[in-house]
């Protein structure tokens, strides 16, 4: 944990603490922890996940206050472990001051949940969804780029069912970016391709290949909702953008070299909509995601979902979605090896089914199974010695019990 | 043709089983009905400094969906729940339009992102009624009407309902 979170949730607890003193409005103090265990067939998704795994939990404990009708503060600090990802160091997940001046405009400062689709922003919550793992759309393994965004933001209430966002700021944690999958797994790989196009050298040329640094210059978040006359019935609009400058060090016949790459701006936009028809909820979303390298063609990735949940009593809740995600999108069966990784790294084509059990008011315990076929953007699959080792056609299992109050 | 004074006897005594058995089926009917309306019947309540007497169906969903949240520059609104009980599930069915589980995911979604403070929770009606009471700009539900010194019933109405009427009234007013 570094010097800066350490003195953030001092702060927060010598505020939290003087509050009473002051005869100001009592602090709200809610939490969730989750703990699951996963098993696949096949590939890994993280480490040893064939073996099975109990690495894969949430927790997170969140402190909100009404200062006066207008101004809300509050903050979460949240911890999770996914493989080896995350072990369970504490960071502060999002902390903003919130005031509405008019139902049409409310301002915020602080650090903010990232709107992207519907579900970005409640993405770490169990409780509050479905399935374990979102949609492919949501990469869980982008997720460090995804966490928030550290600025100024306005949102309000419009006229005929509009709401809308925009935020502007720097993205989230450099320091969680270098351990990162995006950085330290993937970037490597998309910069062994750029390399080899840009050299004309085989990509088996370049070895070592890691960030050196990476910085995030600005961000920019809007979204736009529209909650239609039919009650259920919502669409959005999301657009979350970034630049990314990383320092990337490499390896060629035994000399080591350095190369700054800039990433001109790395997008995401989804389009969505949801029907929530009594206790059955429809959902879709389509994602699109260019992102370019300077002085390079701009690329993009594409995803897309289609899912349907239907609660059968107040306890039992079975869903399924099937999901497909391209890392390049002119390039789906991945024919054009820009990467000279096997045809099945350039697509994932999920099949996930979900029984929900909501055991009583605070406990919720979940099954749920993946049929995959593809391993793009699988965290394990960029980590073998051979990528021709990787299986095609492979399942995850998993299960997973949360408690929230 | 005439009939016998038994035969008419007998079609007068049928006349009279068929209606007392309409009668019956009535009372039953009705009784039912009542049972079902009465069970169905929620009364919104509200702390007595609450500055409204009346809310349209729209502007309590937006209350408790967290959408308003305050009563006026000085006063926030409180919204009080008892999850427990099932008071709560038809009230949010009827109000919210999310069912109870839907209506928990909702508020789960805004607490943990920091988008709102979670309704006060209370333990049973009367628990709720308390809350009410003590809590400034605090609202609730209950099974009875209830107007005290700090707690006063609120009026809900269909506003789609009630722009109908005017429209009508407008109308015939014109003819």
């Amino acid at each position: 944990m570094n010097k800066y979170r350490t003195t953030a949730i001092l702060l927060f607890f010598l505020f939290y603490a003087g509050l009473g003193a002051y005869g100001m409005e009592p602090v709200d103090i809610h939490g969730f922890i989750s703990q699951g265990y996963i098993r696949s067939i096949g590939n890994d998704v993280m480490t040893d996940t064939t073996q099975g795994s109990f690495e894969m939990n949430e927790m997170g404990l969140t402190f909100t206050t009404q200062v006066d009708p207008r101004l809300r503060l509050g903050i979460q600090f949240f911890a999770r472990d996914y493989g080896e990802y995350g072990n369970d160091e504490v960071t502060v997940d999002w902390a903003f001051a919130d005031y509405k001046v008019r139902p049409w405009l409310g301002l915020k400062a602080g650090s903010m949940k990232i709107a992207s689709g519907f579900y970005n922003t409640s993405r770490d919550i169990d409780s509050a969804r479905t399935f374990v793992i979102l949609p492919s759309l949501y990469m869980e393994s982008f997720r460090e780029l995804f966490v928030g965004i550290k600025g100024l933001g306005v949102y309000g209430y419009l006229p005929y069912g509009l709401s809308y966002i925009a935020s502007a700021g720097i993205g989230g944690n450099e320091e969680e970016f270098e351990d990162s999958f995006l950085f330290g797994t993937l970037f490597p790989v998309i910069f062994r391709g750029f390399a080899s196009q840009i050299s004309g050298m085989p990509p088996d040329a370049f070895t070592n290949i890691h960030p050196i640094s990476i910085r995030e210059k600005c961000a920019l978040n809007l979204g736009l909702v529209w909650n239609t006359p039919l009650t259920g019935l919502r669409f959005s609009a999301t657009y979350f953008g970034t630049r990314l400058e990383a320092d990337m060090a490499f390896d060629i016949g035994g000399n080591t070299y350095a190369q700054e790459i800039v990433l001109e701006e790395t997008a995401t936009i989804i389009y969505s909509a949801e029907y929530a028809a009594g206790d059955t909820t429809v959902a879709a979303e389509y994602m699109i995601a260019p992102f370019y390298v300077e002085d390079q063609p701009k690329r993009k990735m594409e995803s897309y979902y289609a899912s349907i949940a239907h609660r059968f009593s107040e306890r039992f809740e079975l869903g399924i979605y099937y999901s497909e995600l391209y890392p390049h999108y002119d390039d789906k069966d991945g024919s054009q090896q820009r990467e000279g990784l096997p045809f099945h790294y350039s697509w994932f084509k999920d099949f996930c089914y979900t029984l929900r059990f909501d055991l009583s008011y605070n406990w919720i315990f979940k099954m749920e199974g993946h049929v995959i076929d593809g391993v793009a953007l699988n965290p394990a699959t960029y980590k073998v010695r051979d990528f021709e080792d990787t299986s095609r056609r492979w399942e995850v299992y998993l299960a997973k019990l949360s408690y929230n109050f | 043709m005439e009939t016998s004074p038994l035969w008419n006897n007998i079609i007068m005594m049928r006349v009279a089983i068929k209606f007392r058995s309409l009668l019956i089926a009535a009372c039953i009917f009705w009784y039912v009905i009542s049972i079902a309306i009465a069970s169905d019947k929620i009364y919104i309540i509200a702390n007595t400094s609450v500055p409204v007497n009346a809310l349209s169906e729209t502007e309590l969903r937006d209350i408790y969906i967290g959408k308003e949240k305050k009563w006026g520059p000085n006063l926030k609104i409180v919204p009080v729940i008892m999850p427990s009980e099932k008071l709560h599930d038809k009230f949010v069915v009827k109000f919210t339009r999310k069912s109870s589980t839907q209506f928990k995911n909702w508020w789960m979604r805004l607490m943990f992102t920091g988008e709102g403070l979670f309704p006060k929770t209370a333990a049973s009606e009367k628990d709720l009624i308390e809350k009410v009471s003590e809590t400034e700009g605090a609202i609730g539900y209950a099974s009875t009407e209830i107007n005290t010194d700090t707690v006063k019933t609120i009026m809900i109405y269909d506003k789609d309902e009630v722009i109908k009427k005017f429209e009508k009234n407008k109308d015939i007013g014109n003819e």
